[in-house]
Parts: C-alpha cells; sequence; structure tokens
C-alpha cells in the first residue's frame, strides 16, 4: 500500500529560534572576574586578611580600653600580656592601640600615594600614547631619564625639602613613584588604539573625549588595578623607609614604620616593641601582593576558562 | 651597536645633567639655612659664614660654580663640619660601602640564581614551594626587619656575631650587614632567575635539543640558562640601586661608617653641600652602572641592540 506522499515528508518542527537560544544566563565581566577571583585561595585570603586590618585599624581603637597617647611610665616596657597584648613602648603607652593607630596612617599613606601615582601615572601615560610620534618619544626619554636614579632618593629630597609630616610623605611619594604607571598605560594605550572597535568608534563618529572616556580606560582598567595593587605596598615600604631614616611622621602620631623605627632602639631588651609592627606591614604587603596576583589572573581575559 | 651606545651615553649625559640641577635647586629651596640651628648668630657672623660658602651670590653663580665643582670633581664643603670636604666624606665612606655592596651583591647572584634553576627544574614539588614561598617572604619584609631580625637572632640571642659595632670590618663583623643587605635582591633574583626559567622551558629550541637526544646538563646549561640569564642580566642596574638605598638603613642599624650612613646623617644634620654631593655621586655611579649593564646586555642579546636601533 502506497503512503501518501505528503505524510512522509512532514515538516520537523522550527528550531531556528531555539538555536539562538543562550541556555546559560550571562554573566558580567564583573562576575566573571569575582568568580575567577573567588577560585584563587590565597588571592581570597589576601583579601580577607587586608579587610580585617582596615577594619582592625578604623574600627577597632573605637571599642579598646587604652589610647594611644597617654603615657604611663610606670608600666614602660612591659612585655605582651592579658591588659596591653602586643606590650608597651618605652613610653609606656599601649603597642596594640599604637599599631592600630599607626596602621591608619601606613594605610593612609599608601591608599592616598597609591591614588595620586594613578591620577599622574594614567595620565602621563595615557597623554605619551595617544599623542604619539614625537611628542611620545620626548614624553618617555623624560621618565626614561627620572627611573635611572632609585625614586626613594628623589623621595628623600622631597621629604627634606617639604619638611616632615604625613602630607609631604604622600605627596613626595605619590609625584615620584608614577613612573611604572604611565610605562604601563602607555603600552596599553598605544595598543588599544590601533584595534577594531577603535576605529569603528571613530567611523561612527565618537570624539575624542568619548574615545578616551568610554573606550580606551575601560580597557585598559585591568592592568591599571593590578598595577594599584602592587604600587600600595610598595609606597608604604616607602613611608616605613623614610620614617626608619627620620623623615617620617612626627610624635605623637606614629605609623608602623616609626613604630618599627623606635622598637629598633629597644630590640636587645624589648623585641616585640619592633615584632608586632613589622609584622603588621609584612603581613599587609604580601596580601596586597596576593590579592594584586589573583586579580591579575582574574581580570586577563584570555585567561578566562 | 655604535649608534646604540651613542644613543646610551648621551642619555646617561642628560640623567646626569638633570640629576646635578634638580638636587641643587631643591636643595636651595629648603626651608631653614645650614646655619638655623645655630641659635642667635649676630647678623654680621651670618653675613661672613653666607660669604664663606658662597651663598650670597645670585642663583645662576652658584649653580655654575656648583656644575663647575661637579666637572673638575670638588663636590665643595661641609656645612657643618669645618675643614671637611665632601669629597673626604665619600673618600673614607665609599670604600667601606662598595666592600659591603660588591660582595652582597655576588652573594645575591652566586646564591641566587642555583636557585632559581633548583626552583625552575622541580617546579611545583615541596623544594619549589619551600624556595619560591622564601623568597616571596624575603621580599616582603623591609631591610630594616630582616636586619633587626638577623641582629636579634644572631648577634643578641645566640652570640655568633658581635651587634652593632664595625670593628674595621674583619669577617665576623660584616657577615650580619651582608644578609641584611642582600636579602632583597638575592629574593629577586630568585624570583627572576625561577620565571624566566619556567619561561624557557616551553621554547621550541628547548625540544628541538631534546629531541637531539642531548644530555640534560647540556639543555639546562647550554639552552636554557644561557637565555634565561638575560632578564637578571638587564636587572643588574637596578640591583645596584636597592643596595645604595639599602645601604641607608643596613649601615644605621650596624653602625657602619660608610656612605649610606654619612648620607642619612647628612640629612639630619641639614648638612647641605653633602646631602647635595653625595646625591650627586650616588646619581653618577647609578648611571655608569646602568651603562655598563646596557652594554653588556646589548652584547649578549642581540635583540635588545636590534629592537633600540629600529
Amino acid at each position: 500500500m502506497a503512503v501518501p506522499v505528503d505524510q512522509r515528508f512532514a515538516p520537523l518542527p522550527d528550531r531556528q529560534a531555539s538555536a539562538e537560544h543562550i541556555s546559560t544566563p550571562p554573566i558580567s565581566f564583573a562576575a566573571d572576574a569575582w568568580r575567577r577571583f573567588k577560585a584563587n585561595p590565597m588571592a581570597v585570603l589576601g583579601l580577607i586578611t587586608l579587610v580585617i586590618f582596615l577594619i582592625a585599624c578604623f574600627i577597632g581603637p573605637l571599642l579598646t580600653a587604652h589610647d594611644p597617647t597617654t603615657q604611663n611610665l610606670a608600666m614602660r616596657d612591659q612585655p605582651p600580656s592579658a591588659q596591653h597584648w602586643f606590650g608597651t613602648d618605652s613610653h609606656g603607652r599601649d603597642l596594640f592601640e599604637r599599631t592600630l593607630y599607626g596602621g591608619r596612617i601606613s594605610l593612609a599613606v599608601a591608599f592616598f600615594a597609591g591614588l595620586l601615582q594613578l591620577v599622574v601615572g594614567v595620565t602621563y601615560g595615557a597623554t605619551a600614547g595617544l599623542l604619539g610620534g614625537k611628542w611620545d618619544n620626548i614624553m618617555m626619554r623624560i621618565v626614561d631619564i627620572i627611573d635611572t636614579i632609585p625614586l626613594t632618593i628623589y623621595v628623600i629630597l622631597l621629604a627634606v625639602l617639604m619638611g616632615q609630616g604625613l602630607t609631604s610623605i604622600f605627596i613626595a611619594i605619590g609625584i615620584v613613584y608614577w613612573t611604572s604607571m604611565a610605562r604601563l598605560v602607555r603600552a596599553q594605550v598605544l595598543s588599544l588604539k590601533e584595534q577594531e572597535f577603535m576605529l569603528a568608534a571613530r567611523a561612527l563618529g565618537a570624539n575624542r573625549k568619548r574615545l578616551v572616556l568610554r573606550h580606551l580606560i575601560p580597557n585598559a582598567m585591568a592592568p591599571i588595578v593590578v598595577e594599584l595593587t602592587f604600587s600600595i605596598p610598595r609606597a608604604m615600604f616607602t613611608e616605613a623607609f623614610l620614617s626608619f631614616i627620620g623623615l617620617g611622621v612626627s610624635a605623637p602620631m606614629a605609623s608602623w614604620g616609626v613604630l618599627a623605627s623606635n622598637g629598633f632602639e629597644g630590640l636587645r631588651s624589648y623585641p616585640w616593641q619592633l615584632a608586632f609592627p613589622a609584622a603588621a606591614i609584612i603581613i599587609v604587603s604580601l596580601a596586597f601582593n596576593f590579592i594584586g596576583d589573583g586579580l591579575r589572573d582574574a581580570l586577563d581575559p584570555k585567561l578566562r576558562r | 651597536m655604535a649608534r646604540y651606545l651613542m644613543q646610551r651615553i648621551i642619555t646617561m649625559f642628560l640623567v646626569a645633567f638633570f640629576v646635578v640641577t634638580a638636587t641643587f635647586f631643591l636643595m636651595r629651596a629648603l626651608p631653614g639655612g645650614p646655619f638655623s640651628s645655630e641659635r642667635n648668630v649676630p647678623e654680621a657672623i651670618l653675613k661672613n659664614l653666607e660669604r664663606r660658602y658662597n651663598l650670597d651670590k645670585p642663583l645662576h653663580e652658584q649653580y655654575l660654580d656648583y656644575v663647575k665643582g661637579v666637572i673638575v670633581w670638588d663636590l665643595g664643603p661641609s656645612f657643618k663640619y669645618k675643614g671637611l670636604t665632601v669629597n673626604d666624606v665619600i673618600n673614607r665612606g665609599f670604600p667601606i660601602s662598595a666592600k659591603l655592596g660588591g660582595i652582597s651583591l655576588l652573594l645575591s647572584i652566586v646564591v641566587g640564581i642555583p636557585l632559581g634553576i633548583l626552583g625552575a627544574m622541580n617546579h611545583n614539588t615541596i623544594g619549589d614551594r619551600a624556595i619560591s614561598g622564601g623568597a616571596i617572604l624575603t621580599a616582603a619584609a623591609p631591610s630594616f626587619v630582616i636586619a633587626g631580625v638577623l641582629q636579634y637572632v644572631f648577634a643578641y640571642k645566640l652570640g655568633w656575631f658581635p651587634s652593632a659595632t664595625w670593628g674595621g670590618g674583619q669577617l665576623r663583623y660584616i657577615v650580619l650587614p651582608i644578609l641584611a643587605l642582600s636579602s632583597y635582591n638575592l629574593a629577586w633574583i630568585v624570583k627572576l632567575t625561577r620565571s624566566s626559567m619556567l619561561e624557557v622551558i616551553n621554547q621550541d629550541y628547548v625540544r628541538t635539543a631534546r629531541a637531539k637526544g642531548l644530555r640534560e646538563l647540556v639543555i639546562v646549561y647550554r639552552h636554557m640558562i644561557k637565555n634565561a640569564m638575560v632578564p637578571v642580566v638587564a636587572s643588574l642596574a637596578p640591583m645596584t640601586a636597592s643596595i645604595l638605598t639599602g645601604s641607608f638603613i643596613v649601615e644605621n642599624v650596624f653602625g657602619i661608617p660608610g656612605i649610606g650612613r654619612e648620607f642619612v646623617q647628612s640629612i639630619t644634620n641639614r648638612d647641605y653641600t653633602v646631602t647635595l654631593g653625595m646625591t650627586v655621586f650616588f646619581c653618577l655611579l647609578l648611571v655608569g652602572f646602568t651603562l655598563i649593564a646596557d652594554i653588556v646586555l646589548a652584547f649578549i642579546d642581540p635583540r635588545v641592540r636590534l629592537e633600540k636601533e629600529g
């Protein structure tokens, strides 16, 4: 018996629509980066450590009984105890309290210097990269010249020039330590501005401001953020260095660098006076380094899995 | 090659000129003259003092005098100590610092490179983890912390070495300072060697060498290390710089009469001409090292001179 032709050739259901359907929900760049950041245990550990330090330094002192500047000469150079967790210094001040307050100053110097260097470095690097040609050449030769001498020497001279104090430290660090950021941003801008999406944006009539703000900066953001996380501990180190050679914040304020420097004088008998502030510097700088490593992997689209 | 060298030399001259100029004007802009620490100096004496140190001349003449002085290598008298010149300060401090710095650099290279290679050859084993972990931890500690720990453990607690005395630079006096001075560079060389070895390990020419049936030792020695050393050589100049800034700390901690301690003391004393002169000296020293490193690099890595020329 012959089968009717039209039954043998029944059309399949229309799959055009379902073929285009994306079954997994779309994931934003930030969410994806966060997902990958979370997969790196060291980076998460670094982030948690940093958050704990920030909370301890900025909120902690409100909850504790001691005052960082109250001197108690009867309680000089006490070792760590239940009453004074980190012991006391040579003026009988509670060292735990002073470490918390010192962290405020050290972290603030590091953040502000980092931000300043971000502004100067990104502006300089982006300008050089965008102008290109002769101007780029001149601007980068200037960076080469600055970079030949250790930046610490400029910072010392600037700190001597502006006098002791918190502001002069972060200005000195901020206006000197931008060269690596400038190099990085310039390299980014140079490679980005030749890419197709820039050409497309220009063809669509985007003006210079829009090109820079909407296209260049967001695309260069990932390496900038990574560089920032590495530069913040560098700034903290420099602050400690300055404090140590006597150019730090002046009493009664104290950063970790100043505390460590003071602790040095009594190292033989009271080692904890150096140990606690030094440990704080090391732990925070390790935390930043781990976060930086994690961010570098998380923000790099090439490593996306 | 010749063009590359000329280019480098001209840049270095520019750097030197920039440094001399910048330090001169920075120090002249300082608040508080050199004699402000001596209270109640009569006007006339102050004038005389300023004449003695050429401070009464117009600024551009002072500047020209200074540049002339640098060229004939006469950095002028100290503000603070009568009869002492900047040249004296450098002459008496530099041999000590150079000795310490040289040994420290050598130590970092001799110990750091093999450690880095070991780490890379045993990638992801416990040994590798220990090496790179140690390097990361060392690099995260400021040099004064390292100096403090060394001094506390080996000088105070164990009593193996004398503490904070110079003693004419005999071996047992310089062990701790050299360790403290080397720590950062050592950690850095280990990290750098390790990562550049890891990069080289997967290169095609290494696979080719394996395919040819070369012995592992020959592959490592002739094909991997040679290529992996390029970034290490390139970092010699920055390492010299870090030894220099490290000496500011280490020489103070261990009481070593070198240029690092003199420099820090001149800052505390507001000894203008000494601070200024030593800055210029440091910078010229580093400019020289950078130039040497650049030349060496151009010799061992043809990519460098081709890229810079093209």
